[in-house]
């Protein structure tokens, strides 16, 4: 019988590290088979804690790195809450994977400019990763990445291992001075702008706090990057993932399945209401 | 009086601090439902009659991030729950422009046939209330009280179970009785609330239950018996028979002719040291 | 080829008994001023003509409260135990044009990959018999929406009064199939006389203009209409609950010990916290942007998605609405703002 709509599977999480102080980063077991469900960069599962809830968290880890799937999860409500009190060997329930992804092949071939605050790095980490696996397929990469001090940096366990990457450069940066940072300081838009990497051929890609994308969307523009170059994810509130529920309809669209993943000339099409 | 409702309003609008002027238009189907004017021009859209169901009072709380002065039409009745919501500072009073509506002893009209509105019976008027204008000697329809036929005292104490069973069955959690409420201006409801989750989606007779008493409790003698609640409500659940009742009781232990007649504050929002139950050490 | 015939309304009790035994059997019944679809047999009068029932058809594909699944939670292997969605044949009677109507927009929604399954089964096992509808009120424009209520499309068979009989009509196999086992009931045919040689159409607004109404969301963003319909909107949800294409849902899970139930339920878009995220933040956060998401999702971006208005003309909203808005007129100024 087809698995009715709306019915997890039931995996178990295999380890649970801190990230940030709110945010853990959750390795999920694969299933039973060994495998893990496939998957773009971009796309997000929907976890359950039975009995409290079910909430839409993006795919961190990439789909080159096969058995294993990693979720980082930031305590806003009561399931990102009940997930926090979880430990290894729990088990929680996942639907998915929904949404577009990115449109990694029309990344192919140009340069791949990364731009992310806080928590955004988890959504680009999985494309970050894919492309180095991929890395003859792709131009340069530059990840701007900022937080607002360096303990609210995520993933710092990769920045080595990105700055080693052939053709990879990456630019760490935090909002204020903190004591033991030798790194920059500054806003991200601002550090983007400095920055001024030429828009030719290169894909500008950005995820972090709406007033960070605000004014990087703006940025980008008068830097000359074209609409259709530039690509975002949206957040919205979202319960089915599957285009039903119609939570998160926008105009004509579902997020849920026709983004979260977006190029600015879409988002562009849509009502302004996000 | 409608012409001088027109011209009253004609001339607050006319004003530089005017924002809108809430009162009550007729549609071409013959419904009556509250309109929000802007300028001058449009007054000619007021009217005034027996069908002006709706509290416009209700609306204020929304207006108060606007700067300007925004004038109302209130009946008596709504007069009550205008006053409540000036001391419980809903509505700032000197940015509202207060016009009373005087109804004849012939009140509202009921909603079925021709006869009065159950609202107009055992009219508690605000006495002391002060309009910044009026249409007309501002009084009370004179109708006595009805009988005991529409409270719980006609229904045996052993059939009352089965009496609001059967009421609450038809219920469809529309909301639509909170919100027309006036008494119902928390930014979130508690059954708005996520978290914690006080109430579920679930239709059985107990969300149905926990819903209707947790609210005609939070209502126990705020409310005005304008009977919105149960006007508005699709599925004819008799909302009034519950709060006329609450009313009562509220008379019987407190001694109180019901929120906004005067200045006196609700029982249950206040304590006096002459309240009927003793203050002990909480043993009891 | 299938011609009218005639049961006699005496043998009305007797075709639900035999309509009963094989099937779950759904039918409009009087309870106190509305008319409530309830399954037989139910306490109330059954109630056959141009009246709708409170809560829409929709309440029969999309409960108001659907069992998804129970789970037993122990910490080493919980399991999760589906709910059968239906099991029984289930035949509805008496459902007028307009709620009928409904079932093919739902349709574009829950049978578009992925199927909901839920959905698609109680389609498949249930029979639709439409009553021939003359309009009930003022309220009514379904023919504004191409809908026929005397001749409704998408009725497996249609049932119409005339003096102390019914004309029953199958349309599809299903139809035929109820036609068959009512053989017993069936008196003379009549012949090729249709309900609308019998009956005529006493309302229905045909000149609603849902086909002028803009589908380029930026031309209907800021009009005026808007900000009369938000200061006077209550955000009450009374629309969305008693209409029949609405269908919003929530997901919610219970728990009690170590046994819990995921659920859904209606929703409804006017809801302050409907597009609440946990964080606080609100894309719609005022009445404003809720009623124009309201409208235009049913008369802009669905008509643009699936090719059809998500409107049936029933009224429902126009009938129950606190403050009398109506969604004709809202209609008139939005296709007035084409221009």
């Amino acid at each position: 019988m087809k698995r009715p709509l709306l019915v997890p599977i039931i995996t178990r999480i295999k380890s649970v590290r801190t990230l940030t102080e709110d945010t853990l980063l959750f390795e999920v077991m694969s299933l039973n088979n060994g495998t893990t469900p496939s998957y773009r960069p971009g796309q997000f599962m929907e976890l359950s804690v039975f009995g409290v809830g079910e909430c839409p968290i993006s795919i961190t880890s990439t789909p080159t790195r096969p058995g294993y799937l990693e979720f980082a999860v930031r305590e806003v409500g009561s399931v990102t809450g009940a997930l926090h009190n979880l430990e290894p060997g729990d088990c929680i329930g996942m639907r998915g994977p929904f949404g577009n992804g990115f449109p990694v092949e029309t990344m192919k071939g140009k340069d791949i400019f990364f731009i992310a605050g806080g928590i955004g790095l988890a959504p680009l980490r999985s494309l970050i990763n894919y492309i180095l696996d991929n890395r003859g397929d792709f131009g340069t990469v530059d990840i701007v990445y900022g937080a607002r001090t360096p303990e609210l940096l995520c993933f710092s366990e990769e920045f080595e291992a990105w700055q080693k990457a052939p053709r990879t450069h990456l630019h760490l940066t935090v909002d204020t001075e903190a004591p033991g940072w030798k790194g920059t300081v500054g806003f991200v838009p601002a550090v983007v702008k400095a920055l001024a990497l030429s828009p030719k051929n290169r894909i500008a890609v950005a995820c972090g706090p709406p007033i960070m994308i605000k004014f990087t969307l703006l940025d980008l523009t008068a830097m000359g990057y074209p609409d259709e170059n530039i690509i975002t994810t949206l957040e919205l509130k979202m319960k089915c993932g599957i285009g039903k529920c119609g939570r998160c309809n926008i105009g004509p669209i579902y997020v849920c399945k026709k983004g979260p993943v977006f190029r600015l000339s879409e988002l562009k099409g849509l009502p302004q209401e996000y | 009086m409608e012409a001088k409702l027109k011209k009253i309003a004609k001339e607050f609008l006319q004003r530089t601090e005017a924002e809108c002027f809430i009162g009550y238009e007729k549609l071409s189907d013959g419904s009556v439902k509250p309109v929000f004017i802007r300028s001058p021009g449009e007054v000619d859209r007021l009217v005034w009659n027996r069908e002006c169901f709706a509290n416009l009072a209700a609306y204020l709380p929304n207006f108060r991030e606007k700067e300007g002065i925004i004038g109302i039409a209130v009946k008596g009745c709504d007069a009550r729950s205008l006053r409540e919501l000036i001391r419980t500072r809903q509505v700032d009073r000197s940015k509202i422009y207060i016009i009373g509506l005087p109804c004849t002893n012939n009140g509202l009209k009921a909603h079925e046939g021709d006869g009065i509105a159950e609202r107009c019976f055992g009219c508690r008027f605000p006495e002391d209330f002060h309009y910044d204008a009026v249409l007309g000697p501002m009084k009370t329809p004179d109708l006595p009280a009805r009988a005991e036929s529409d409270t719980f005292a006609s229904i045996l104490p052993e059939n009352r179970y089965a009496f609001w069973e059967n009421e609450i069955e038809k219920c469809i959690r529309c909301d639509a009785c909170r919100k027309i409420c006036y008494a119902c201006f928390c930014p979130e409801c508690i059954f708005e609330s996520q978290q914690p989750r006080w109430l579920s989606r679930r239709q059985g007779q107990s969300e149905k239950f926990f819903f209707h008493s947790v609210r005609a409790l939070h209502l126990v003698g705020r409310c005005i018996g304008c009977g919105e609640c149960e006007r508005a409500c699709p599925a004819g659940v008799r909302l009034m028979f519950l709060n006329r009742q609450l009313q009562k009781d509220i008379e019987l232990l407190f001694g109180y002719k019901g929120v906004g007649v005067s200045e006196e504050v609700p029982p249950l929002l206040t304590f006096s040291k002459d309240d009927p139950d003793a203050f002990s050490g909480g043993s009891e | 080829m299938t011609q009218w015939q005639c049961i006699d309304k005496s043998d009305l009790q007797a075709v639900l008994s035999v309509l009963q035994e094989k099937r779950d059997v759904f039918a409009p019944v009087e309870q106190g001023n509305d008319l409530r679809l309830r399954m037989l047999p139910a306490e109330g009068q059954i109630f056959l003509g141009s009246r709708k029932p409170l809560l829409p058809l929709k309440m029969l594909f999309l409960p108001e409260v659907e069992d998804l699944f129970s789970i037993s939670i122990k910490n080493t292997s919980p399991h999760i135990s589906p709910v059968e969605p239906i099991t029984k044949e289930r035949v509805v009677l008496g459902v007028l044009g307009c709620d009928i109507a409904t079932l093919e927009i739902l349709d574009r929604v829950f049978l578009e990959e992925p199927v909901d399954e839920s959905y698609r089964k109680r389609r498949e096992q249930t029979t639709l018999i439409a009553m021939a509808c003359t309009g009930e009120g003022s309220e009514c424009f379904c023919t504004s929406l191409g809908i026929d209520p005397l001749q409704p499309n998408g009725a497996d068979a249609v049932l119409a009064e005339e003096g102390e009989t019914y004309l029953l009509k199958p349309l599809t196999k299903k139809g035929k199939h109820i036609a068959e086992e009512l053989q017993a009931f069936i008196k003379e045919a009549a012949g090729s006389r249709r309900p609308k040689e019998i009956l005529s159409l006493k309302y229905s607004r045909g000149d609603v203009p849902v086909d002028r109404v803009s589908q380029e969301p930026g031309k209907l963003w800021d009009l005026p209409v808007w900000d009369d319909l938000s200061a006077l909107c209550l955000g009450c949800g009374v629309c969305t609950v008693l209409c029949p294409t609405c269908h919003c849902f929530d997901v919610e899970d219970e728990r009690r010990g170590s046994s819990g139930k995921r659920f859904r339920a209606w929703d409804s878009c006017m809801s302050a916290c409907f597009t609440r995220m946990a964080s606080g933040e609100n894309p719609r956060p005022t009445t404003r942007e809720r009623v124009r998401q309201r409208f235009l999702h049913k008369l802009c971006y669905f008509p643009r998605e699936k090719g059809m208005v998500g409107c049936v003309g029933c009224g429902r909203c126009i009938v129950h609405c606190p403050v009398s808005i109506r969604i004709d007129e809202v209609i008139d100024e939005l296709a007035g703002g084409d221009i």
